[in-house]
């Protein structure tokens, strides 16, 4: 007969690695690549909702640059340059919609992250492995923000092709800085959603 | 061993039938209250942009550049009704054409498919309850947009109004029945009701009049319910004419339902027998 101190006897503990040290750094760096890469397997296993997903901007964005142009009955607003200090109205909404994409993919892709796990019944999983939270939907966040990368790509393409874009070269990367600075504000956005 | 009427069901049978589908679907919304405020209020979401739009562009409430395109220069009415009739075709994309997958994903499709009723009236069930829920998101639309957007409604053109809504949910729902067919056989529902979104998004007068669009973008249009639902219902409400005036339209869209409906019939039949012999019926 077995020792009953035996029969019960306490799981065995294991010390989850905390403190910021540089192989705890490496550690969840590599859990944030990890998600990101087990999302892109998921979301390439069925390529044709990846290419509607890539395509969906486009057709969003259209109907409200049409819009402009039938009521102003061309390309440039007095109005508009009187508003804001630019009278084209295809630039102006297509720079406006790439950053309400990325608004959208923040709120929507970080804050589905939790659920989604919990639809394939692995959150449980995750939730027990010796990685922080954080780590786990900013690697979710990496994939969105590179989907909407590859989407405001062919989005660009499509616009630059049918309309023009008159971008200024020299705005290029102070928009980009202000951009990243955007970028952590949605994270930080995404994570409390 | 238990055995199932022969023969072609009653009438009230398949009426019962729809009932039971009715209030199933109606038992789902009120679980989901959340459900119902979002259909209700999102929509406005969807349309106010084009008029904060509008206003930046035009500078004031009303554009003569539009006018020569849509015969009336009132851009708001004309979005919020576009936006208040798209509600009709998100709710039968989504609300009918995916019913039959979620009917999969709930494991209860093999039960309704081999049920001893004729498939037909569970669709018209489904169809049935999505058109009340629909009417009733629409009827506080109108409502708001009345009280907020300009909208006139006179009482004349309430009955001629809730003809064409009548015409274009028939339409719809025989496109929703294509979808529900095929979905059947290749499962991705979803990605099939959002890509006919798109095409109505994009080529239906929603937000913009059709004469906007490349001449191959137009005759696209042409071939969709919602197009002479919206050109109908616009010249009634914003154009003031009468019934008269666009009895076109109404025939075509008539000739439009008859096609889609018929055709999703067989579709759908077809696609049940096919996957009924396959074995696919339950897969995902």
């Amino acid at each position: 007969m077995k020792n009953k101190n035996e029969e019960f006897r306490e799981p065995r503990k294991i010390l989850c690695p905390h403190g910021l040290t540089l192989a705890n750094l490496k550690a969840e760096i590599r859990t944030i690549w990890e998600n990101n890469v087990k999302e892109w397997k998921i979301e390439l296993t069925y390529p044709i909702s990846f290419i509607r997903q890539c395509i969906e901007p486009i057709i969003f964005l259209l109907p409200f640059i049409i819009y402009g142009l039938v009521l102003i009955g061309g390309r440039y607003s007095d109005s508009l340059l009187h508003l804001v200090g630019t009278d084209d109205i295809v630039t102006y909404i297509f720079t406006g919609y790439v950053i309400m994409g990325f608004i959208g993919t923040s709120v929507w892709a970080m804050g589905f992250s939790i659920r989604k796990e919990q639809w394939y019944g692995t959150l449980e999983s995750i939730y027990v492995t010796p990685t922080s939270r954080i780590s786990f939907v900013l690697g979710m966040a990496l994939h969105s923000v590179v989907h909407q990368g590859i989407a405001v790509f062919f989005e660009f393409l499509v616009i630059y092709a049918i309309f023009g874009l008159a971008l200024k070269i020299q705005g290029i990367l102070p928009a980009l800085v202000i951009f990243a600075l955007m970028m952590f504000a949605l994270c930080g956005f995404g994570i409390f959603v | 061993m238990k055995m199932y009427p022969s023969g072609t069901p009653s009438f009230k049978a398949n009426l019962l039938i729809v009932w039971s589908e009715f209030v199933k679907n109606m038992k789902f919304l009120m679980a989901y209250p959340v459900l119902f405020v979002f259909w209700t209020i999102f929509p406005f979401f969807w349309f106010i942009p084009f008029i904060f739009q509008g206003q930046a562009f035009v500078g004031g409430l009303q554009s003569t550049s539009f006018e020569q395109f849509a015969g009336t220069p009132n851009y708001i009415p004309f979005v919020v009704i576009g936006a208040i009739l798209n509600g009709y075709v998100l709710t039968s994309l989504y609300g009918v054409g995916e019913s039959i997958r979620r009917e999969a994903y709930r494991g209860t499709l093999d039960y309704l498919l081999s049920s001893p009723c004729n498939k037909a009236f569970i669709l018209i069930g489904k169809a049935v309850s999505e058109s009340i829920n629909s009417t009733m998101y629409a009827a506080i639309q109108l409502v708001v947009g009345i009280l907020l957007f300009g909208i006139e409604v006179t009482t004349g053109v309430i009955m001629p109004i809730v003809l064409i809504i009548f015409l274009l949910i028939l339409g719809l729902y025989g496109i929703s029945l294509m979808l529900a067919a095929v979905s059947l056989q290749f499962k991705q529902a979803h990605d099939l009701s959002h890509t006919l979104e798109y095409v109505f998004y994009i080529f239906s007068p929603v937000r913009y009049p059709l004469q906007s669009l490349p001449f191959w973008a137009q005759v696209l249009g042409r071939f969709l319910p919602l197009t002479y639902a919206l050109l109908a219902v616009r010249s009634l409400m914003l154009l003031k004419q009468n019934i008269l005036a666009i009895y076109q339209e109404i025939f075509l869209l008539f000739v439009l339902d008859i096609a889609a409906i018929l055709l999703g019939f067989y579709l759908f039949n077809w696609m049940e027998k096919r996957t009924k012999s396959s074995g696919t019926i339950s897969h995902y």
